[in-house]
């Protein structure tokens, strides 16, 4: 090649793509200090949904309030944009409660996007990368910077990288394949091979999406409406009141006609055919999918979305389908309200490549290559809170590093994202992951009403807290603390108000029945005081467990153990403890295969030396 | 956390047998060393290099005991590779059961290059080696300070063998009740009722049923009892009632010439000294008499069997055996595997020839014990060999009544957390709270039978339900 002058540009830290991992991680790096770059392929991309048009959920909506906690983006981006909120199991108990939001697509990238623009120590260009530079020192490979399109080059001692569904990508519409990580857009090649070069484990998944509609032809009339809470909550812990008109969305459902289509024509649907290989997630099934496994089914539900204020585009949520074209229009023909809808997209099924995230430390960095970090659908993940989760954790852990500090690993009992990222790194995944509440066995304790008192004061040690939120919160624990003493100090019927709280049929209401002060504490405090006294029996229960859990946790195992020096190790268990190097006996013991005698074996040598 | 600070290579010896009173007595060993230490000690019958063998082998030949004792023959097994319970070279040497001896053999292995093994280090090994699965591993981890490789072995059986089934059945059901509880959090917006009120309350009652039910077996089967159970077993007529009346030493069953004349169980309490028996005479082969080898028979057969700790199995010697006792002769001379008792142990069977004063018998060592309940020629020596064989059969039960205690607790505190769940249930109180109850439970139980992870839950949920919009 000829020589020519290469611009090249120093930064502390990289982020590649800026999507809802990529903008989180370097909205995080930069609120540590790093000089942070956010490259992305389309300035008019960022924080893009390329599916649902929603944030939050079951579980989800319990990471965004954790993600806001720590000073993420998210939640304040859609508490300003979202169209329809709704708290999820609210008649369940509070550990079970999940905001969810209907999003203005358009709105909610605007709104990251001005985040993004307005953060001091960050820098959003457009660029493509190509590839990634590392270079050898000591034995050990690091990261040094990317090359991008167009012959420059940035130099930065950390990279995340947040690709999505864009490495190797090819979409599906039946017969028809399509290079691609999402509709109208390409694929990135570059990274794949850099990626491959570099020694990484590779892997593909699929996922699919589902048609959309034009709202002008729908027939609203024909379904059932779904509208948002009347007291809507917001997700940021900084936002006061959600002003914002809601809007409904609308349900409607499958028959017989349409499954009987499906059946006809399943030897056309890419996942029957045998053009896609991979696999794909459980929980979000194709329709040819739920047609076929579950054929005593007459009828599945579908939801009609609103894809913004702005537009008529509705978003199918439920059909998700890489079924051909025609058969997608004579499906919708049969579909209640939706005879003579419009298609505006058709749904697709999309492969794409992903690491298996073994292949990471707790902290997000990479194994093979120093200061190279992963987030997001790359880890294998599904969902944009479970990947601007990672994102943040990763720009932050990023940032960290080059202070020279301690990096930051959520427990599993601290944080739904802790969860995350232990499943991720020690269990590695074999379907697209997503977060559901049954995978945090410290469920009632990880609370979306908490959040803020999990883990703000985590990332106030950091640096990734402001002041605004410190405050706010230091009010909110005063306060706690003292109606707590007073519902203590204070009783009737011979027992403490806080005794009688206890009781599962009496409520705050009651309360303030005996005690008239009561009535104007803040909601967000009386929340408080009551769940902890409700489950304050099960929740010392859960601690009694954590405790437990905690002595194994305290076993570290060196960085660099050699497990071949247990002999007696079983080949199955010598091999996964190498590839996964779990930092604690605690993680060793939940790696998927590990016996316990594996890890009994591993603590003797550990201990005994001798062994 | 047991002590296993010890190298798992280098071989290491036991005496691996009761240390009183048993005929054969046994000394184990295992390492990589153990041919090079058998052949400074052992000298077999005939020619064998032992360092040639590379099959499991019996081998006879004699060990070398230090003066006076000298010379002194035994039955060496060698699984010279790792086709061995610890999957390392391994031998035993079987010789009479004599605790001198046994010492002196043992001491000699040990001067031979062994090193004394500690406390369930055997078990360790194997346990180490994979040969031991999931669910016996806490049972194993229990008893690691067991004394001997048999009574882990006795306590294997009874815990881990006989409960797996159970166990394992209740944490399936324990699962599948989770994971439709979980699919009721998790996926709210689907249009299924995962699990109506009715039938969680239900299977929490059954399931929480079946861990009580089951602990209380497990009592049963652990501790040792405030007295051992004889049953005295055998064809109508034979004299039995007269055998239980003559070693209670007073008249407590009816007894007449006629066959038959029990009809009912019968339970006699004696001490002998300190030693507690409570006789059962039953009526159990008179009601299947008919037809003498009928299952109904052999159904009765087993189920006095099964609730005894020792069988005396009567004959009559003043007439030639009929086929049901021939069988049960050929049952009892075989192990009996399949006639086990409450405790999962073959159960030990003397075999006792009444009448004698209508015949001339004597007895020999090794013979059936021959009695008389008229003359009372012969009751001393069933006395004494009742206690000889309870004792040895049943010397382990306090080291597994150790394990069982902690088997037991998980138990209980799986059923404790299961009545939780039962009372949230009552009260509505919130199906992630009966959840987060049933999650300990299943945690409990899994420390004895295996544990799950939130995957095992989801497997079951996206296998029954059409989940996902």
């Amino acid at each position: 090649m000829k020589s020519m002058a290469t611009v090249i540009y120093h930064y502390d830290v990289l982020v590649v793509g800026a999507g809802h991992a990529g903008t989180e991680a370097a909205l995080s790096a930069a609120r540590l200090g790093a000089k942070t770059a956010l490259l992305t392929t389309n300035c008019d991309t960022v924080a893009q949904m390329s599916c649902n048009p929603a944030i939050g959920g079951v579980a989800k909506g319990q990471i965004v309030r954790e993600l806001d906690a720590l000073g993420g983006a998210m939640g304040q981006a859609i508490d300003a944009t979202g169209i329809q909120f709704r708290l999820l199991n609210r008649s369940k108990g509070p550990a079970m409660h999940s905001p969810r939001a209907q999003a203005d697509k358009k709105g909610y990238q605007q709104e990251v996007k001005r985040i993004v623009e307005e953060a001091d120590n960050l820098v959003l260009r457009q660029e493509t990368v190509e590839d990634l530079l590392t270079e050898e020192r000591g034995g050990v490979l690091h990261i040094i910077g990317v090359a991008v399109r167009g012959g420059a080059v940035y130099h930065a001692p950390a990279v995340v990288l947040t690709t999505g569904t864009f490495l190797a990508a090819i979409m599906h519409t039946g017969e028809a394949k399509t290079p691609g990580g999402r509709a109208g857009e390409g694929t990135t090649h570059g990274i794949s091979g850099a990626l491959h070069r570099l020694g990484f484990r590779v892997e593909r998944f699929k996922t699919g999406t589902p048609a959309r509609l034009n709202g002008r032809t729908i027939d609203y009339s024909q379904t059932q409406i779904q509208p948002g809470d009347d007291d809507p909550q917001p997700f940021s812990f900084l936002t006061e009141r959600l002003t914002g008109e809601q809007l409904p969305c609308w349900i409607t459902h499958t028959n017989e006609k349409v499954h009987a289509l499906i059946r006809e024509n399943l030897h056309r649907a890419p996942m029957y055919s045998g053009q896609i290989q991979s696999s794909g997630p459980r929980y979000c099934p194709s329709i040819e999918d739920k047609v076929v496994r579950f054929a005593e089914k007459s009828q599945h539900q579908l939801f009609l979305e609103p894809e913004g204020r702005h537009t008529r585009e509705v978003y199918v949520n439920g059909v998700s389908t890489s079924l051909p074209r025609d058969v997608q229009d004579a499906m919708f023909r049969e579909i209640p309200g939706c005879q003579h809808a419009q298609i505006m997209r058709y749904g697709y099924a999309v492969e794409y490549d992903y690491c298996p995230p073994d292949q990471l430390h707790p902290w997000l960095e990479t194994k093979p290559v120093r200061g190279l970090f992963f987030a997001g659908q790359l880890n294998g993940t599904t969902g944009y809170e479970e990947a601007a989760a990672q994102g943040l954790m990763a720009g932050t852990n990023a940032a960290l590093m080059l202070r020279g500090d301690e990096p930051l690993v959520l427990r599993r009992d601290q944080a739904y994202i802790g969860v995350l990222i232990d499943d991720l790194v020690t269990r590695s995944v074999d379907e697209p992951y997503r977060m559901f509440t049954s995978r945090a066995e410290y469920r009632l304790m990880l609370r979306q009403d908490n959040a803020d008192r999990r883990l703000t004061p985590l990332g106030a040690k950091v640096g990734l807290v402001g002041l605004r939120r410190q405050a706010l919160l230091a009010t909110k624990e005063a306060e706690i603390a003292r109606v707590t003493e007073r519902l203590e100090a204070t009783r009737a019927d011979g027992v403490s108000l806080a005794r009688l709280l206890s009781r599962p049929e009496v409520t705050w209401q009651d309360l303030t029945e005996r005690l008239p002060e009561l009535a104007i504490v803040p909601r967000e405090v009386s929340q408080q005081v009551e769940y902890d006294v409700k489950y304050s029996g099960y929740i010392a229960r859960q601690e009694l467990q954590v405790e437990r859990q905690k002595r194994l946790s305290m076993k570290r195992i060196p960085p660099h153990f050699d497990y071949t020096l247990i002999v007696h190790l079983r080949v199955e268990a010598r091999e996964k403890f190498s590839r996964i190097r779990p930092v604690t006996l605690d993680q060793a013991s939940r790696i998927s295969g590990i016996t316990p005698a594996d890890v009994a074996l591993l603590l003797a040598h550990l201990e005994g030396k001798g062994v | 956390m047991p002590r296993m600070m010890y190298p798992l290579d280098d071989t290491i010896a036991a005496i691996a047998s009761a240390q009183s009173g048993a005929a054969r007595g046994i000394v184990r060993m295992s390492g990589s060393h153990v041919v090079d230490c058998l052949r400074r000690c052992f000298v077999p019958d005939d020619y064998v290099t032992l360092s040639e063998i590379r099959i499991p082998t019996a081998i006879r030949g004699t060990v070398r005991l230090p003066a006076p004792l000298g010379a002194l023959a035994c039955e060496l097994m060698l699984w010279p590779t790792s086709q061995s319970y610890t999957r390392q070279p391994s031998a035993e040497l079987h010789t009479m059961g004599s605790a001198p001896l046994l010492e002196a053999m043992l001491a000699t292995v040990c001067a031979a290059g062994a090193r004394l093994a500690e406390p369930g280090e055997f078990t360790l090994r194997a346990f180490l080696a994979g040969r031991l699965d999931l669910t016996q591993a806490e049972a194993v981890l229990g008893v690691i300070d067991a004394h001997n490789q048999r009574e882990l072995d006795v306590a294997l059986s009874q815990l881990a063998g006989g409960l797996a089934g159970p166990l394992d059945l209740i944490r399936n059901q324990l699962l599948d009740l989770l994971a439709h509880l979980e699919a009721g959090l998790d996926f709210v917006e689907e249009d299924i009722e995962f699990i109506s009120a009715a039938q969680l309350q239900s299977q929490l009652d059954a399931a929480s049923s079946a861990v009580r039910r089951t602990a209380e077996q497990m009592i049963g089967r652990s501790e040792t009892p405030d007295a051992w159970r004889v049953a005295l077993v055998g064809w109508p007529n034979v004299g039995k009632s007269s055998l239980l009346n003559a070693l209670a030493g007073e008249t407590a069953a009816l007894v007449s010439p006629a066959a038959g004349t029990t009809r009912d169980y019968l339970r006699r309490r004696v001490a002998w000294k300190n030693f507690h028996v409570e006789l059962i005479d039953t009526a159990g082969i008179e009601l299947a008499a008919n037809d003498p080898v009928s299952s109904s028979a052999q159904a009765m057969t087993s189920e006095q069997w099964r609730l005894s700790h020792l069988v005396l199995l009567c004959l009559d010697a003043s007439r030639p055996q009929n086929p049901w006792e021939e069988q049960q002769l050929s049952l009892a001379a075989r192990g009996a595997a399949s006639l086990c008792n409450l405790s999962a142990v073959p159960v030990p069977v003397i075999i006792v020839r009444t009448k004698a004063d209508l015949v001339a018998v004597t007895n020999d060592l090794g013979e059936p014990i021959a009695v008389s309940s008229i003359t009372g020629a012969g009751l001393d020596e069933l006395k004494q060999s009742i206690q000889s064989v309870l004792t040895e059969r049943y010397a382990d039960m306090s080291v597994v009544a150790g394990t069982a205690a902690r088997c037991r607790e998980s138990l209980r505190l799986a059923a404790t957390s299961l009545e939780h769940a039962q009372q949230a249930a009552s009260l509505r109180l919130g199906e992630e709270l009966i959840a987060a109850d049933v999650r300990t439970a299943l945690d409990e139980i899994g420390k004895v039978a295996g544990q799950i992870y939130t995957d095992d839950v989801l497997d079951r949920i996206f296998s029954r339900f059409c989940i996902g919009k």
